[in-house]
């Protein structure tokens, strides 16, 4: 498969699961969390690159995945 | 078969009731220090020293050509745009899955992208818990008798991971079990 091919499926794939994880998304409670915690939720929801969203919210990544859990966030692979 | 497990994979595996079944699919599996420096939780951290003491996983400590290669990887990862960017942990997983020939189990889709970036990486057998799963039910360690079964199974795994499935990848281990296992039933 070209470059070009790979790119276009995972650009397909990474949109259909911010999509998900945007509809699944506990928007009440992302909205009341601190300014840093919420940024770090709307990137992973975004973009589902979970070690940088744990850094943005200055978190472990067991505690991130927890965060994850309370927002309703789903974690898809 | 020999692995190396990437962090996120572990701390959902700590959490699935059927942890178990990696010790009988796998002769052993690599920890990175790297990986487990992420570790923190007093659940999860139990769950791999047991299997510390119990021979199932090894401590991995990167030698200086994986780490090397490793960060060869994260920078041509860095220089495609588009691609999700990866870090030395599940970086160091797939240099050892390509200069020792382990099986990379991680969730990690910056992995999984950098694989078919790389040329050269794309011998290098990367699990997922779905493709772990899978396996457990061909060779019979997870029982499924029909598709019914097959949806619980997977949504035992989802329920206590809060993980979900593509379902493209749904339908490919379905398929694949229906044939290698239902089939005979």
């Amino acid at each position: 498969m070209s470059l070009e091919k790979i790119k276009e499926k995972w650009e397909r794939i990474e949109r259909e699961d911010a999509e998900i994880r945007r509809k699944m998304a506990d928007w009440e409670f992302i909205n009341k969390q601190r300014p840093h915690i919420r940024s770090a939720l709307i990137f992973y929801i975004n973009t589902g690159d979970i070690r940088r969203a744990c850094k943005m919210a200055r978190m472990h990544i067991e505690d991130f995945r927890n965060l994850l859990k309370k927002a309703k966030i789903p974690v898809i692979t | 078969m020999l692995a190396i497990a990437d962090t996120c994979l572990l701390i959902d595996w700590a959490n699935y009731r059927r942890r178990n079944i990696l010790a009988e699919l796998f002769h052993a599996i690599y920890v990175p220090e790297q990986v487990l420096d992420e570790v923190k939780s007093e659940g999860v951290l139990s769950w791999i020293t047991t299997n510390f003491a119990s021979g199932t996983f090894i401590l991995f400590t990167p030698t200086g050509d994986i780490i090397n290669e490793a960060r060869r990887i994260i920078d041509i990862v860095a220089k495609t745009p588009w691609a999700r960017k990866i870090e030395l942990p599940e970086a160091i997983c797939l240099a050892a899955g390509k200069i020792l020939g382990y099986v990379v189990l991680t969730e990690n889709r910056g992995a999984i992208m950098a694989r078919e970036i790389l040329p050269e990486y794309q011998e290098v057998r990367i699990y997922k818990s779905i493709d772990i799963i899978e396996n457990a039910m061909i060779r019979g360690l997870i029982k499924v008798k029909d598709r019914d079964d097959i949806y619980r199974e997977l949504e035992i795994f989802c329920e206590d991971t809060k993980h979900i499935f593509r379902k493209d990848d749904v339908y490919r281990l379905i398929k694949r079990v229906s044939e290698g296992v239902l089939r005979e039933n």
